[in-house]
């Protein structure tokens, strides 16, 4: 059984790691061996149900058609020391063209939602979390509806809890 | 010549940068205050919209207008001493000749101003400016807007104050009419 799964989630990360935007790939490659950089990638079935236990019903209707997931977070440390900086790799994915949807700034934590548009119903999105010591990069690809993005993204900051 | 048509080309491509929106000037001046926080929304994400399969009528024409929309811009202070100055001072760094005002509300503990422009017959932009005893808040929407969609575009984005404009476009539907004739 160790081994089905273990298979499984083999093939997921293959095909995960090949879908990957060139921005997502040179940024985790920058960082890679650095001290508390963390990366992990999950597959469509994984990715959905991870999201569907993590999110509300809403977000669930939202998440349905998304395709896989991968995330990297890298220490600010680890910029000073490769000598980069979070505006020259935005500057990076502008030219693998993304296009920013939303930025919404609170409390020292910069967020920008980007899209790559690949076909009509099946965008790539990259999230990049921007904090006084820590960057989260959160590559998506699929369907999303963007209500749902506008609703629960920047905005929400706005409406009282 | 050449130095005239330089001068000019500059002169245009300043003015048309500042001319971007109503609250650039403060967005210039707070922006890199940690007390502030921002959103800016691009017009990629409201084209995202035009895609979307709507269930009735009434989404349909909302999704239409948001998809007219050229951005948003919003900043905002929460727990904000000077809350009331802020308001103040919006009015100071916004250049009022261009703007009509659409609707003012006092509330007990915070006022609020929507100013419109208009050009050609159509509405360009919107600006809501909201100031407490405790928050400020300014935000403008720009592009082609439709003001009986406004509220409802609110509710989708989930901004706050955007549903006072929901009176405004329904007065005679009110179950009270209370103030329906003078």
């Amino acid at each position: 059984m160790k081994t089905f799964i273990a298979s499984v989630i083999l093939t997921g990360l293959i095909s995960t790691s090949l879908a990957q935007s060139n921005s997502f790939t040179t940024f985790r490659e920058k960082f890679s061996g650095e001290d508390d950089v963390h990366h992990f990638s999950i597959n469509g079935f994984f990715a959905r149900t991870i999201l569907r236990l993590a999110t509300e019903d809403e977000m669930n209707e939202a998440v349905k058609e998304i395709k896989n997931i991968r995330l990297v977070t890298v220490p600010k440390a680890a910029f000073e020391k490769q000598k980069v900086t979070v505006e020259g790799f935005k500057r990076e994915l502008k030219k693998d063209a993304f296009e920013e949807l939303a930025f919404a700034k609170e409390h020292k934590e910069n967020i920008t939602l980007y899209i790559q548009s690949t076909l009509k119903h099946d965008n790539r999105y990259m999230v990049l979390i921007d904090e006084p010591y820590v960057v989260t990069l959160v590559e998506f690809r699929g369907k999303v509806d963007p209500d749902i993005l506008l609703k629960n993204g920047p905005l929400s900051f706005n409406k009282p809890q | 010549m050449k130095k005239i048509i330089a001068a000019v080309v500059l002169m245009l491509v300043a003015t048309g940068g500042f001319a971007q929106d109503a609250i650039s000037k403060f967005f210039s001046k707070y922006q890199a205050d940690e007390t502030f926080s921002q959103v800016t929304v691009s017009s990629k994400m409201f084209g995202l919209f035009t895609n979307m399969d709507a269930d009735t009528p009434e989404d349909k024409e909302v999704l239409n207008a948001i998809s007219k929309l050229k951005g948003l811009r919003i900043l905002a202070k929460e727990d904000a001493r000077n809350a009331r100055e802020l308001y103040k001072e919006a009015f100071t760094l916004i250049p009022m000749k261009d703007y009509e005002e659409l609707l003012s509300v006092r509330d007990k503990d915070k006022d609020m101003k929507f100013l419109i422009k208009e050009s050609g017959g159509k509405i360009s932009e919107l600006i809501m400016i909201m100031g407490g005893t405790k928050d400020f808040m300014v935000m403008t929407l720009f592009g082609e807007i439709d003001l009986k969609q406004v509220s409802r575009i609110g509710k989708k984005m989930n901004v706050e104050g955007l549903e006072k404009l929901e009176k405004m476009n329904q007065p005679d539907k009110s179950d009270k009419q209370p103030e329906k004739k003078n």
